[in-house]
């Protein structure tokens, strides 16, 4: 009896899959009968075991309450008309822009409307382009809808195959910068096992590495939207309606900590100009701290925070030409003795007043 | 009395009959977890998408043809569900293969009792068998399982995975010369190991 044929004998099947004493007992002695073929025996044991894998059988009174439920659950309004395949594929697709432009989505199923099984090509859900950094310099990808991908050392990238076709999506593990086209029809999503971004057209850096205690998202120039998994998990279970995502952009960064499991806002370490002004307006002189914030604001698109009455009496005057922004406000805030910090992704100024 | 079978209940789940379905849904809700299993590893998530296939079957008993195989239909059903749910709901499929890495060794410590276990070619025996299963590609491993562990035959196997009789013909094959060459080169090694003849693993594993 050759391995194969065991592994579909009903029989020992009924051994192996279902613990059966008596079938036990019978292979047993048959065993001890046939020694020559206990390394078969073994064989396709192992075999239906490895195929079997882990094991996730529900008990008796599981499987009667499942059935109790399928039976009861409130019937779908169906009506046995083609027009509501059409009607069901609109819903879907108002609910996905919902999603995209007013943080807000309603997940059909749940609400006893089954969505069908066609609609989705399956090609699309087979055929993942996979694409991972093994070098250890960076390597750039470029999507089919012109956006790139600049790939850090020791990471991959998940994509399908006919990306651009219904909405854009990366999976990502590892570190990467994206440069991302502008398509508000079809927004640009970054999924990592933590966290998901949501752009419309901007360049930004995710970084979340398998087993790091922090996933964060850089965002150089533009705005993004990111959430938790789990948050976005239960809204798209309907249990909330509204997304509560974060919103950032040019120079803010947010980050995810494990331990903590929640979103913080912050500014990234080197803030760089988004907009290019004459350099020369930073060469200050007895000019208004009102303008010079209000400039840095508009420069690198962080917002400032400040009491304007109490620094109505401040003017600067300096040379701030090619420093950088930490460094701009390091010399404000020494010469009109006040300090600052950054909460919440913007520069908040403390001050006494100027006098 | 005869023991109904599948078609039947599932006739007479057409007709309205609640028992029917709890039948259907016993049998076979299990194995159509384990499969769902495959493709995403989140327990909670696959249970719901069985049981909305469940679900949709049920409402929709009336216009529902009666399936050839009906078994094949439910693995067909799930997979699709699964599939599509994991896409639209962003989760990201586990893709280091279809089986398993970890935890099926579980499985084996189920025989401690049984006479034969408790020596090193046993284990040894079970890790060889693992490791070249995984060596195969996810697709060959869905039709090795489809196979051996849901035991379908290669038309409800196409049905199923939506790919042509010759492909699956074609995936099992190669999955089969795969195999044995690795099980081959294997062999060799239990040989010096444990200088048994013959006897153990030196008779290519599978033939087809």
């Amino acid at each position: 009896m050759k391995e194969y044929h065991l592994a579909r004998d009903p029989y020992f099947r009924k051994w192996i899959l279902e613990d059966d004493e008596e079938a036990e007992r019978f292979w047993t002695n048959w065993v001890a009968e046939n020694p020559e073929e206990e390394n078969k025996v073994l064989a396709a044991k192992a075999f239906l075991l490895t195929l079997r894998g882990k094991d996730t059988d529900l008990s008796d009174t599981e499987l009667e309450l499942m059935a109790r439920n399928v039976i009861n659950q409130p019937s779908a309004t169906i009506s046995p008309a083609s027009k509501k395949t059409w009607l069901r594929r609109l819903a879907a697709s108002v609910a996905l822009v919902l999603l995209t432009g007013l943080g807000y989505y309603v997940y059909v199923s749940k609400n006893g409307v089954i969505p069908p099984f066609t609609g989705i090509n399956e090609v699309i859900l087979d055929d993942f382009r996979e694409v991972s950094n093994t070098t250890n310099a960076l390597k750039k990808v470029k999507l089919a809808d012109g956006s790139t991908i600049t790939l850090y050392p020791k990471s991959k990238v998940k994509f399908p195959e006919d990306f651009n076709r219904n909405e854009r999506s990366v999976y990502l593990t590892g570190q990467a910068f994206f440069e991302v086209v502008k398509n508000a029809q079809k927004p640009f999503w970054v999924f990592t096992e933590d966290i998901s971004t949501q752009v419309v057209g901007t360049s930004f850096m995710v970084k979340a590495f398998e087993g790091a205690k922090e996933s964060n998202v850089e965002v150089k120039k533009g705005k993004v939207l990111v959430y938790t998994r789990k948050d976005l998990k239960t809204a798209q279970k309907g249990q909330k309606n509204t997304l509560p995502g974060m919103m950032i952009g040019s120079n803010q960064k947010v980050s995810f900590t494990k331990s903590e499991e929640k979103l913080v806002k912050s500014i990234i370490e080197a803030p760089e100009q988004i907009e290019k002004i004459d350099a020369r307006l930073f060469r200050l002189e007895e000019e208004p701290v009102a303008v010079v914030f209000e400039r840095i604001e508009k420069v690198y698109g962080i917002p400032i925070n400040y009491d304007a009455q109490s620094m109505a009496e401040c003017y600067v005057t300096a040379n701030l030409e090619g420093d950088a922004l930490f460094r701009k406000l390091d010399l404000i805030c020494k010469i009109t003795h006040s300090s600052y910090e950054i909460a919440d992704g913007q520069i908040i100024v403390y001050s006494k007043g100027c006098y | 009395m005869v023991e109904r079978t599948d078609t039947q209940w599932w006739t007479e789940m057409k007709e309205g009959d609640e028992t029917a379905l709890g039948v259907l849904l016993k049998k076979h809700f299990n194995p159509l977890l384990n499969y769902g299993y495959r493709f995403v590893k989140d327990e909670d998530f696959v249970k719901d998408c069985v049981q909305e296939v469940f679900i949709e079957i049920w409402q929709r008993r009336q216009r529902l043809q009666v399936p050839d195989s009906v078994r094949a239909y439910l693995l067909g059903s799930v997979r699709k569900k699964v599939l599509r749910e994991s896409y639209r709901q962003h989760i990201i499929r586990d893709d280091s293969g279809f089986m398993e890495i970890a935890d099926h060794t579980a499985g084996f410590d189920r025989s401690a009792e049984w006479v034969l276990i408790e020596n090193e070619t046993v284990t040894e025996i079970n890790e060889k068998v693992r490791r070249s299963i995984h060596k195969l590609s996810k697709r060959q491993q869905e039709v090795l399982y489809l196979q051996y562990f849901q035991d379908l035959s290669r038309e409800e196997i196409s049905g199923i995975m939506n790919i042509n009789m010759q492909s699956v013909s074609n995936l099992l094959q190669t999955a089969f010369t795969s195999f044995r060459n690795h099980w081959t080169t294997m062999a060799f090694f239990v040989l010096i190991y444990y200088k048994i003849m013959h006897s153990v693993c030196a008779t290519v594993f599978f033939k087809i």
